[in-house]
């Protein structure tokens, strides 16, 4: 743990309980069984887990679009309820509004605080271009390739200027080579903003390779398993990451980690489909 | 969904029209444009043939009609009757927006009273108008009130129900996105229910147009004889065959432009939507 | 209580009516319990016969309708140079109100039953046709693929085997639609054409001011219009099972 850093964003005893109503029968269902999670200025913390292991519900209960049944979120030590300038979230389907031009999406977020057209205009453009989308400024996103598209989504989320960046699974819905490329722009991004981020992944490579720490979540509820640190050295652009010994020992440990969950996960929905069958 | 390289748009429109691509989409147009013109060119001459050999009452041929609409263009009936038909159209097709698009937005976000009212709204959508033709006497009279209520009865429901399913199918994924970055309620409104609903809005006023279209012949053959509807009755009663046909086929040109002018509106306003990029 | 809601809406709705008809002028708008009672009158008298007689008629010229506009949009969806001589020309046939060309029909078919049919079919065939060209024009092309790898190889099996079924979501929207225009085509066909079925009643009642036999008259138009819509509606649900 990275007891040195001030915490950022400080997750405690989050529970969630969803309640389902299928053909007229109640029942309950536990998401979340209590995470405590931390992560601190400036750091970057991917968060994987087998599929049902609650990692998006987590995401959204801290960007404060869901609310927990138990626990707090706080930032900076005071605790969050809703969603706010100190967070911003790139979603897994880009979630872009297909009639706004990509510069209009990019502004979004300084025209919901109703910032000076001008100045809003200015700092849309910047990022923009900072993703490396100059000229497509009036492009609609169903111009766009989706790698394209979720470049647009991590511009809007920069220009939104928040402390904490809530990435969930945003390269998931992307081709396997644009995703590398990605991985790698999102890390040059990282290194000039320093933002702390938060990154849901279902991707062990990914999760590995972005990261300061891997926190790892069990299946259903979803709990904290493990939090593995990332010891290989910065600027992993500028080097073969995947080549380093340190990045298969951490990627050997996690992945004897999730495997027990996957496959039970997996026996379970088999049960599951057989049932519904 | 295109799956283009990072490089390029794969619709971007920003390659300035060409003397070259226009003349290849004149020719593309040409030929996509020759069968159906053979086709009417081959209807029209074998129905002249027939109208020729057989009582030119049954099939007026396509000469005797043009001169029909000739005989009524000279007189000034066809372009009086054309203004009156226009009018009573044009004015209730926005009255039906008028009522229609605010009662479409509030059914949208209240539920409660969508799912009372809208059986009633059903019911009256699938009432012929024709039969609510004597009732429509007793109300209105058989004037210009009567004939504009009556076209718009059927026209300003499918405003309503379209407008009410576009504020309905709002995106769940863009009310979550917008609420992330902190919009509330009236920026939510106006950044993602609106805009989200345009296209449904646009789907309703087209069908509204063909209802209107159909309500004003309605009207002006059952109601009130007057206007394009009135010179087909009339014309047909005398067995001015001719006459009522080229009737028949202004209506018919109306109704193509006028229908035609809103799906282009629609496709225009939609052109954001994901299928527009596949054609 | 889901239709607690319905029933209160339905009182205010109704009794506003009632209101209205005893402080107005019944003539113009009769109270709704009148309009019951009329109601209740015609059930025991002359409406099952015209209802009967109306939907004869609907039934005739309805299914010819399905059967042309299914048989000519298969072949026009299927034959790329029949799709472009005649597809341009669906769009205003669409668009031109069926009512129209209703002294037309007089003239060529007369009074009879057959005057009638036509008005009927005329109405329900083009949303029939351009649904069922539209489904059998946009066949997934690898589904007629895989049928001709495994050895289809005629066009009738393919049709049968793989266009029909694609298509079937379209045919019973076409069908949904064309049964709706189908009781309007009804409804013109009784009034202008010749007095029969429904349309004698409302004529009948319209002309001689007897308001409430004539509200009581035209009810069972919506009711049969919204009746086959849900049903159509049903069985899209149940052959859609297998899209979702």
């Amino acid at each position: 743990m990275s007891d040195s850093k001030n915490v950022k964003l400080s997750i405690r005893g989050i529970r969630k309980v969803f309640h389902i109503r299928r053909a007229g029968v109640r029942s309950e269902l536990l998401a979340l069984g209590g995470i405590d999670l931390d992560v601190a200025d400036h750091e970057f913390v991917s968060v994987i887990g087998p599929s049902g292991s609650g990692k998006t519900t987590l995401l959204k209960i801290v960007a404060g679009l869901s609310t927990p049944t138990d626990g707090t979120i706080a930032i900076d030590g005071r605790p969050v309820t809703g969603p706010g300038d100190d967070r911003a979230v790139v979603f897994q389907t880009f979630g872009l509004f297909p009639w706004k031009t990509v510069l209009d999406n990019v502004r979004f977020p300084l025209d919901i605080r109703d910032t000076a057209a001008a100045e809003a205009d200015r700092l849309a453009r910047a990022n923009i271009a900072k993703v490396g989308l100059e000229g497509f400024e009036d492009a609609h996103p169903h111009q766009l390739s989706g790698g394209m598209q979720q470049r647009v989504g991590l511009a809007r989320a920069l220009t939104a200027d928040p402390e904490i960046l809530l990435m969930d699974e945003p390269f998931g819905a992307i081709d396997a080579q644009t995703r590398e490329l990605m991985q790698e722009e999102l890390l040059k991004l990282w290194s000039e903003t320093k933002k702390s981020v938060m990154f849901i992944t279902h991707d062990l490579d990914e999760a590995v390779l972005l990261a300061d720490k891997v926190v790892v979540l069990t299946g259903q509820p979803g709990t904290v398993q493990a939090v593995v640190d990332v010891p290989l050295p910065r600027r992993r652009w500028e080097y073969d990451v995947r080549a380093e010994p340190e990045f298969a020992r951490v990627r050997h440990e996690i992945w004897e980690m999730l495997r027990e969950g996957i496959v039970r996960h997996e026996a379970d929905e088999m049960q599951a489909a057989r049932a519904a069958v | 969904m295109s799956t283009s390289p990072l490089s390029t748009p794969a619709n971007g429109g920003t390659s300035g029209p060409s003397p070259r691509g226009a003349w290849v989409r004149v020719r593309g147009y040409a030929r996509d444009m020759t069968p159906p013109a053979l086709a009417l060119l081959v209807f029209l001459a074998a129905w002249e043939t027939l109208g020729r050999l057989t009582d030119p009452i049954l099939f007026a041929p396509p000469s005797r009609v043009w001169s029909g609409f000739l005989e009524l263009l000279e007189t000034g009936r066809m372009q009086r009757a054309f203004g009156i038909t226009m009018n009573a159209l044009s004015v209730s097709f926005l009255l039906s927006v008028v009522v229609g698009l605010p009662l479409g937005l509030v059914l949208g976000r209240w539920k409660l009273l969508s799912d009372v009212v809208e059986p009633y709204l059903d019911a009256i959508y699938a009432t012929p108008r024709v039969v609510l033709v004597p009732l429509i006497i007793l109300w209105f009279g058989v004037g210009y009130e009567g004939r504009v209520f009556l076209i718009w009865l059927g026209t300003f429901i499918p405003i309503v129900i379209n407008t009410a399913i576009g504020v309905r199918n709002a995106r769940r994924d863009l009310v979550e996105v917008a609420t992330s970055f902190g919009a509330d309620e009236r920026q939510l409104a106006r950044h993602v229910i609106l805009p989200g609903s345009v296209p449904y809005i646009m789907a309703g006023l087209r069908i509204a147009m063909g209802r209107a279209l159909v309500g004003v012949i309605v009207a002006e053959i059952f109601l009130d004889l007057t206007g394009l509807g009135g010179i087909i009755q009339t014309e047909s009663a005398y067995f001015r065959t001719h006459r009522m046909l080229a009737a028949v086929l202004v209506i018919a040109l109306l109704g193509t432009v006028l229908i035609g002018a809103f799906g282009w509106l629609e496709k225009r306003f939609a052109a954001w939507k994901e299928s527009a990029a596949s054609s | 209580m889901r239709y607690l809601k319905h029933l209160v809406f339905a009182l205010v709705v109704f009794g506003a009516w009632e209101a209205g008809g005893r402080f107005g002028n019944p003539d113009v708008l009769p109270p709704f319990s009148a309009v019951v009672a009329a109601f209740v009158d015609i059930l025991f008298g002359p409406l099952p016969a015209a209802l009967l007689e109306s939907l004869r008629l609907l039934v005739i010229g309805f299914s010819t309708a399905l059967a042309l506009g299914v048989f000519l949009g298969l072949i026009v969806g299927r034959y790329r140079w029949l799709d472009r001589t005649l597809s341009p020309y669906f769009s205003g046939l669409y668009a031109l109100p069926t009512v129209a060309l209703v002294p037309l029909v007089l003239i060529w078919f007369g009074f009879d039953l057959s005057g009638r049919v036509v008005v009927v079919f005329l109405a329900s065939f083009f949303p029939i046709l351009i649904n069922v060209y539209q489904g059998a024009r946009d066949t997934p092309p690898d589904l007629l693929e895989v049928a001709r790898s495994f050895g289809v190889r005629h066009e009738w099996g393919l049709v049968r085997r793989v266009v029909i079924p694609a298509a079937v979501p379209f045919i019973l929207a076409g069908v949904r639609l064309g049964i709706g225009r189908g009781v309007v085509g009804m409804a013109i066909a009784e009034v202008y054409l010749r007095l029969s079925g429904l349309g004698t009643l409302i004529a009948t009642y319209g002309s001689s001011f007897q308001t409430a036999y004539l509200i009581a008259a035209i009810l069972p138009l919506p009711f049969l219009g919204i009746v086959l819509t849900k049903l159509l509606a049903l069985l899209e649900r149940r052959f859609q099972v297998w899209s979702t």
